[in-house]
């Protein structure tokens, strides 16, 4: 039996040295803008799923190409964080951990493919100022 | 009139047939998945005439190729991903059309689950894009590797596509004070044999206990302000190109020209 005045809940600070998907993804946006003086822009959205994941996505953008926008990724992520999905070209791949995570993202970053997108939406961006 | 045709070409090399398909059905808009042919040599092999009518529509999905009688700047990609294009069509002398052209993954690397799952993702996309350009008059096409039936197609937060145009006319649904904005699915109209054409557009038979043998995975999808444009009867499954059967002495796709039968219509915008 309890009374109201008795508090059931544990101290709850959030866990600050686990970076879920979506943060990772929303600091990498960010740097991604930095890097390319704004041309290409990222932008990270996210919207809950039927099984309780949330679907993360980051999509490239070229406001110069009248805001042209690419999808470079999608994470489904639990409530926990991890494990998440990271959907590769043909499959979603599981992610166990942030390292994970952070190693598989940058393999992506860095792909032949990435690396082509944003520079043709670069030379593009450059061609219709 | 514009005449679109899909085909997921399986990687075949047969410009013959993809050319004579061109001709004999005087396409516009020719959407392409799993082209293994060079952007030169359908050009080249497009534009034999003096007019040299066909564009190569570039843009960043590297599951589908578009070549059409528009130039690029008249079939603006919008948003894309590897799995679909979303094109601003402006034809100079009609309205303009918002064109999603997609293919799918495989049942072979995501389960139904997933596909639906995904869908809502593309099907948001396109909602945000007929904000964008300030219409609802979207038609999608594509291998979308689901059937009209399946989950994807029809929950109101997926594709919400609807088999009767009387239903896809009341434009939206309402589902737990959601709306959610109809597309008409004129394919269910074309699945089985009592349907003028092949059973489906794709044969695949295993052997375990729920099976289809056709399926309906190569579609084409209307809003609701489309459906003024589009009657139904252009709608075709192609089988046959000039003389040259499409199928094989089973009367199934032939594996050796594509396991996917293209897709022909017409809209009068």
């Amino acid at each position: 039996m309890t009374d109201s005045n008795d508090d059931l809940w544990p101290d709850l600070t959030g866990d600050p040295d686990v970076k879920s998907p979506l943060l990772i993804l929303r600091e990498q946006a960010a740097k991604l803008g930095a890097k390319t003086s704004n041309i290409i822009e990222a932008e990270v959205t996210a919207n809950p799923s039927e099984d309780e994941f949330l679907q993360v996505r980051l999509i490239l953008k070229a406001p110069a190409l009248n805001g042209y926008e690419y999808v470079l990724l999608s994470v489904n992520q639990p409530i926990e964080s991890y494990p998440a999905y990271l959907a590769d070209e043909y499959d979603s791949k599981e992610v166990k951990d942030e390292q994970e995570f952070k190693t598989s993202l940058e393999k992506l970053f860095k792909s032949d493919r990435t690396v082509k997108i944003i520079n043709s939406l670069i030379a593009q961006s450059k061609h219709a100022a | 009139m514009i005449t679109f045709l899909f085909w997921n070409m399986k990687q075949t090399k047969r410009l013959d047939i993809l050319s004579r398909l061109v001709r004999d059905f005087n396409v516009d808009v020719l959407m392409l998945a799993e082209n293994a042919l060079g952007v030169t040599d359908v050009l080249c092999e497009l534009n034999t005439s003096k007019a040299a009518d066909f564009h190569y529509n570039t843009g960043l999905c590297e599951r589908i190729d578009i070549f059409s009688k528009f130039t690029l700047a008249q079939v603006t990609p919008l948003h894309e991903s590897k799995h679909i294009t979303i094109r601003h069509l402006k034809p100079p002398t009609t309205c303009d059309l918002l064109l999603v052209a997609v293919h799918l993954s495989s049942k072979l690397h995501q389960s139904s689950e997933s596909q639906a799952f995904e869908i809502t993702e593309i099907a948001r996309d396109i909602i945000r894009m007929e904000d964008k350009i300030g219409h609802k008059r979207t038609v999608l096409v594509g291998d979308l590797n689901m059937n009209p039936f399946e989950t994807g197609l029809v929950t109101a937060s997926g594709l919400n596509a609807t088999m009767s145009r009387k239903i896809a006319e009341k434009k939206e649904r309402t589902v737990n004070t959601r709306s959610f904005p109809f597309f008409y699915n004129p394919m269910w109209s074309l699945l089985g044999d009592a349907s003028h054409g092949p059973p489906g557009s794709y044969y695949y038979c295993k052997s375990e206990h729920v099976a289809y043998f056709w399926h309906m995975f190569d579609q084409v999808l209307l809003r609701p302000d489309m459906l003024p444009m589009f009657q139904n009867n252009t709608l075709k499954i192609i089988d046959r190109v000039g003389g040259l059967s499409l199928l094989n002495n089973n009367g199934i796709p032939d594996k050796n020209i594509s396991d996917h039968l293209p897709v022909l219509f017409q809209l009068t915008c």
